[in-house]
């Protein structure tokens, strides 16, 4: 389930202290609460969602202080390692985070690059101070604008993920901040408002700039590695250390902005602000994945979500990432990859990569473990054909890849960086 | 061997360990003790081979695999923030096709930032 889903189980299904439900101090809970459903039939690695009815329902809740509350009992269930389950004979596991939050913040970042959060901002200021965009045709689409004014530009919530407060007044200058150390990258954009042509937000001295080498490296490896695993005449051996050395080095890289990984996810840097930028950029890109309510009223309906997005974008006078709809495909894939070279012993198994690396060649019996390893596989390739897309970097041809600087060519204007 | 019988000379061996090391603090200063040092190298490596042994026997039994696949099940199962599916089959709610994969055309190249 992703983070929406978490939240909406946690919210129908995860008490409070004293086996107390979530409910409105006004508006008495439903009789029943809807359920995750099986996304995958027939699949071998089952995933649940919950409907996106049901999601959009939830979004638009009349009291908007039991999403938030879901949110905060999921925040702590996640620190405390619980699971998500079905009820009956063989429960369904929904989520577990036993091993892993689950949640990356390269998933947020790749995601708010599209800048959907600075498209959307300016949706819901010109909704509720003018009729520029017309009234909410219906009362949910009123909700909506309404909760997520309420959830995402809220200056005195007092959630312990809020990233907003005296010390850090600006919650973008906070995750630009995050994005920066962890990841050692930059939006593609400066401010929301064009004449204010600089963001200012406090650059750390220690930042994992050498990851974007290091991770388009691990990438390229994969390539080959994937490349070499459909010969006829056997696989190359000395791709698999290759791999399993640059993981590990991209492991010790990210956890060490993090701290000790004994601790809970709560007491780990940088949690804070991925779980919030997650469960923030989710929240967008879930009215825009699909034709919903809300893509109908500011009528922008389209077929894929880059090019809904961009027409929003238009509409409020933003322009989107040009290259959006890679962004959007590969970020799920690229969290997934990332979170599993975090927790350690899957990509740094030379066993399991050998047979991920195979694991799509014809033939052969499908098992669990197998089809668990072409989901990372597919993962992986996704990564690959849409960081080329998006960077222009050659991940499959590293011969023809730029040696010199990069230039950047933004949407808007690069933020200046604050010298410390 | 099975592991039974791996763990159980394992036990033998720190047992032989713990004498030894016994033995070597109760010998005079000017007496030599390389040898009972050197039997206890030798019972360290095979505790070794012991362990390598285990774990082999673990992964091809499932027990050390089972937990790797209820790691990479509960990552892979996740996706981390709100899926997107990619194209226009998901404009019915109701579709449950998950994973599609489509090349798209290739345009204006721009760049991510980056420090390189």
């Amino acid at each position: 389930m992703d983070i929406l889903d978490n939240v909406m189980f946690a919210r129908y299904f995860s008490p409070l202290t004293g086996s107390r439900p979530i409910e409105s101090d006004y508006i008495p809970n439903p009789s029943t609460f809807p359920t995750p459903l099986l996304s995958n039939p027939g699949s071998l690695v089952p995933t649940y969602n919950f409907g996106l009815v049901n999601k959009y329902n939830f979004c638009v809740e009349d009291d908007m202080s039991v999403i938030e509350k879901g949110i905060m009992r999921h925040w702590y269930d996640v620190n405390q390692r619980s699971s998500y389950n079905g009820t009956g004979i063989n429960p369904p596991q929904y989520s577990t985070f036993q091993f892993s939050s689950t949640y990356h913040m390269i998933y947020a970042y790749l995601i708010e690059n599209t800048r959907i959060l600075q498209i959307f901002e300016r949706v819901i200021e010109k909704y509720l101070n003018d009729e520029e965009l017309g009234i909410a045709d219906r009362f949910e689409n009123f909700n909506w604008v309404q909760n997520s004014e309420k959830l995402f530009y809220k200056n005195d919530t007092p959630k312990a993920t809020n990233l907003r407060s005296l010390i850090r007044p600006s919650s973008d200058a906070s995750r630009r901040n995050a994005y920066n150390r962890l990841l050692g990258m930059d939006l593609a954009f400066g401010d929301i408002d064009s004449k204010n042509t600089t963001l200012e937000y406090a650059k750390a001295k220690s930042a994992n700039q050498l990851f974007v080498a290091l991770f388009e490296r691990y990438l390229s490896e994969i390539w080959q590695g994937f490349i070499n695993a459909r010969n006829t005449s056997g696989s190359n051996t000395a791709d698999v250390n290759i791999l399993i050395e640059l993981a590990q080095q991209l492991r010790e890289m990210l956890i060490a902005r993090r701290g000790d990984m004994t601790n809970s996810y709560a007491h780990l840097n940088l949690s804070r602000e991925e779980f919030s930028s997650v469960l923030m950029n989710s929240w967008f890109a879930f009215i825009i994945s699909y034709n919903s309510p809300m893509v109908t009223y500011l009528n922008c309906q389209s077929s894929t979500i880059g090019e809904r997005l961009m027409k929003i974008g238009n509409k409020v006078g933003i322009q989107a990432h040009t290259k959006c709809q890679a962004l959007f495909e590969m970020a799920g894939s690229a969290s997934t990859t990332l979170l599993a070279i975090e927790v350690g012993g899957i990509l740094d198994d030379p066993i399991w990569v050998q047979q991920m690396l195979v694991s799509l060649n014809p033939g052969g019996v499908m098992t669990p473990l197998r089809a668990l390893q072409r989901n990372y596989m597919n993962d992986l390739l996704t990564v690959i054909n849409n960081w080329e897309k998006a960077t222009g970097h050659r991940i499959k041809n590293t011969e023809a890849n730029i040696t010199s600087t990069v230039r950047v060519q933004s949407n808007g204007v690069r933020p200046q960086l604050v010298k410390n | 061997m099975n592991s039974h019988d791996l763990i159980e000379e394992k036990r033998s061996n720190l047992a032989q360990i713990d004498a030894i090391n016994n033995r070597i603090s109760a010998q005079p200063k000017n007496k030599a003790v390389n040898e009972l040092y050197g039997r206890i190298n030798f019972l360290t490596e095979r505790n070794l081979e012991i362990d390598n042994e285990l774990n082999l026997l673990d992964y091809s039994s499932g027990k050390k695999s089972g937990n790797q696949m209820e790691k990479a099940y509960s990552i892979s199962s996740a996706g981390g923030g709100v899926d997107i599916r990619p194209s226009d089959e998901m404009s019915n709610p109701g579709d449950p096709e998950r994973r599609v994969h489509h090349k798209r055309p290739t345009g204006e190249k721009i760049t991510i930032p980056s420090p390189i």
